[in-house]
């Protein structure tokens, strides 16, 4: 008998494969991947290459800068700063800490923020429009204001921080999601389906959430970034992490009273916050692209 | 001749809800009350002007929206007005054809898997063969359980939107203008699909049409309605040359006055 399945073998990208085929397309995308994933092995492998303490102060190498000066030593590769110790070591456990926090601070907003989404995205009337407005207001303020506000209440802290900063993002993952399940919601294919049965949550589960993805993308990119800005702005402003801390913002706020001196003591933990919020920018940006081109072609 | 409808509703009718407006009052629309019966393997059309009440009708049978009262009974059983398994698996609707009416980020595979899903207790592999089989009783490949609906035509689209019905083996399809938006080639495919389907299933089909010349195709029984009432219930060919109620004479008319030329 012969094969009648002619077509059987042919392959069918999932929508994960798909959505990587578009986005090796663009070439700025993938060099933003690049960047993006380099810094995660740096923050995960780091701590277990380097032979120093992040917290171990060399006496005898104070404000020794990078080894490529004369006056460098190809001990501290990237120098040291006014307390001797070692700033690649430094700069692996800052970018651990606070490309970390900002990402499983996003995360945990995120979640909350499209549990409350649906909640009210879901229901009509006085409690949807009540969660609507209340975190309409709170999204005209920025974000840094209503964290420093939490601070001032909760007292500082990385972890406060962390929690002030999920808080103050919630309201961005709320807005999304509500707005893009009352526009869901009165579909065709949504009344098919819950005239099949389909539950709330299945409803949303199944047939809304792969929808929204792209909208997740996008504000979840961009919410990492605001909440890196913010984690090492708290640092800076020492509301965050504290002074021991090797965090991104403190290391800056620490190197500012050599300025003068050592430059590369500012300059290159700043470096790596510029680097981590624009990477984080393209690849979400290829991301949601990549997940368009998907849909329509 | 069939001593029990498969179909019977009794007494319809429908208002909508009274919203507090302050600014507006909406003009009140009642439908009903509607009497009708349908049986096996029985085409019935629904015709009327806009805002006759047509796609109400529809959507009361097909379950999306609830009767302010009246009962529908299948086989003689009352079924539940809003949500219930017997309903899902024995009256299915199928929605016009829009950019809405297909899940853009789901399989066509998951799509139709998720009446089976909810509805039924087969297993999964029980399901992806139903899923095959289905897609080929409407003339689609297995290889489209794994598109998405962007690389579907439209034809094809509509196609998956009467599998999607079909699935769960109903007994009565009621669909929405089904062949509205669809261009003439593809809008014959459609229709002889469903005779085909039809004679093969003994399915009763119910539909909405502006489309007159599909009507006379089609339809047993024609049903034409105005301002939320039946005015009139006749056999497709005889409504066709005698029409009675005056709004089912300007309807047959104009279409007449369009063919002859």
């Amino acid at each position: 008998m012969p094969d009648t399945s002619l077509y059987e073998e042919e392959h069918y990208p999932t929508p994960l494969q798909a959505t990587w085929s578009e986005f090796r397309q663009r070439h700025v995308a993938v060099a933003g991947l690049g960047i993006l994933i380099f810094f995660i092995i740096m923050a995960i492998l780091g701590p277990l290459l380097t032979p120093f303490e992040p917290t171990t102060q060399h006496t005898d190498a104070v404000l020794l800068p990078p080894a490529w000066n004369d006056n460098g030593s190809i001990l501290h590769i990237l120098g040291t700063d006014a307390l001797g110790r070692d700033m690649l070591t430094r700069l692996f456990y800052g970018t651990q800490i606070t490309l970390f926090s900002s990402i499983i601070t996003v995360l945990v907003a995120l979640c909350f923020g499209v549990i409350l989404g649906v909640i009210a995205g879901m229901s009509a009337g006085l409690r949807s429009s009540f969660i609507n407005h209340i975190l309409d207001i709170l999204m005209l303020t920025p974000t840094l204001l209503i964290a420093i506000i939490i601070m001032a209440m909760l007292g500082t802290g990385l972890t406060n921080a962390m929690l002030a900063i999920g808080l103050a993002l919630i309201p961005r993952f709320v807005h999304v999601t509500r707005d893009f399940v009352r526009q869901e919601m009165s579909k065709d294919y949504i009344l098919t389906a819950k005239l099949d049965g389909a539950t709330s949550s299945a409803l949303f589960i199944y047939n809304i959430l792969p929808n929204m993805v792209e909208r997740l993308i996008v504000q979840g990119t961009l919410a990492i970034s605001i909440a890196i800005l913010d984690i090492s702005a708290l640092g800076f402003l020492n509301l965050g992490a504290q002074t021991l801390m090797p965090e991104l913002g403190v290391m800056i706020a620490d190197a500012l009273s050599t300025a003068y001196i050592a430059p590369w003591n500012i300059l290159l933990p700043g470096l790596a916050i510029f680097l981590m919020v624009l990477s984080v920018n393209i690849v979400g940006d290829g991301l949601r692209s990549a997940h368009r081109n998907r849909m329509s072609h | 001749m069939p001593i029990t409808p498969l179909l019977k509703i009794n007494q319809l009718t429908y208002n909508p809800p009274k919203r507090w407006n302050f600014f507006s009052p909406r003009p009140s629309f009642v439908l009903g009350p509607v009497d009708l019966h349908v049986h096996e393997s029985e085409t019935i059309a629904i015709i009327g002007g806009n805002d006759s009440g047509k796609s109400l009708l529809a959507k009361l049978i097909g379950g999306a929206v609830k009767p302010t009262s009246g009962e529908i009974l299948l086989n003689n059983q009352l079924i539940n007005t809003h949500h219930s398994k017997a309903r899902a698996n024995n009256i299915r609707m199928v929605f016009r054809h829009s950019a809405e009416s297909l899940n853009p980020g789901m399989s066509i595979g998951s799509m139709l898997d998720e009446p089976l899903r909810l509805n039924t207790q087969l297993s999964a592999a029980m399901r992806f063969e139903k899923v095959n089989h289905t897609l080929s009783l409407v003339g689609l490949m297995p290889e489209h359980y794994y598109y998405y609906k962007h690389k579907l035509s439209d034809g094809q689209q509509q196609r998956v939107a009467l599998a999607r019905a079909l699935i769960l083996d109903p007994q009565v399809i009621v669909a929405d203008e089904p062949f509205a938006a669809l261009d003439p080639s593809v809008r014959s495919q459609t229709v002889n699909l469903l005779l085909k389907l039809q004679a093969e299933l003994g399915l009763a089909f119910i539909f909405v049409s502006h489309n007159l010349g599909i009507v006379r195709h089609m339809a047993d029984r024609t049903i034409v309605m105005s301002e939320g009432q039946i005015v009139e219930s006749n056999l497709t060919q005889t409504l066709f040359t005698a029409p009675e109620h005056p709004s089912a004479q300007k309807l047959i008319h104009a279409h007449n006055s369009l063919v002859s030329y």
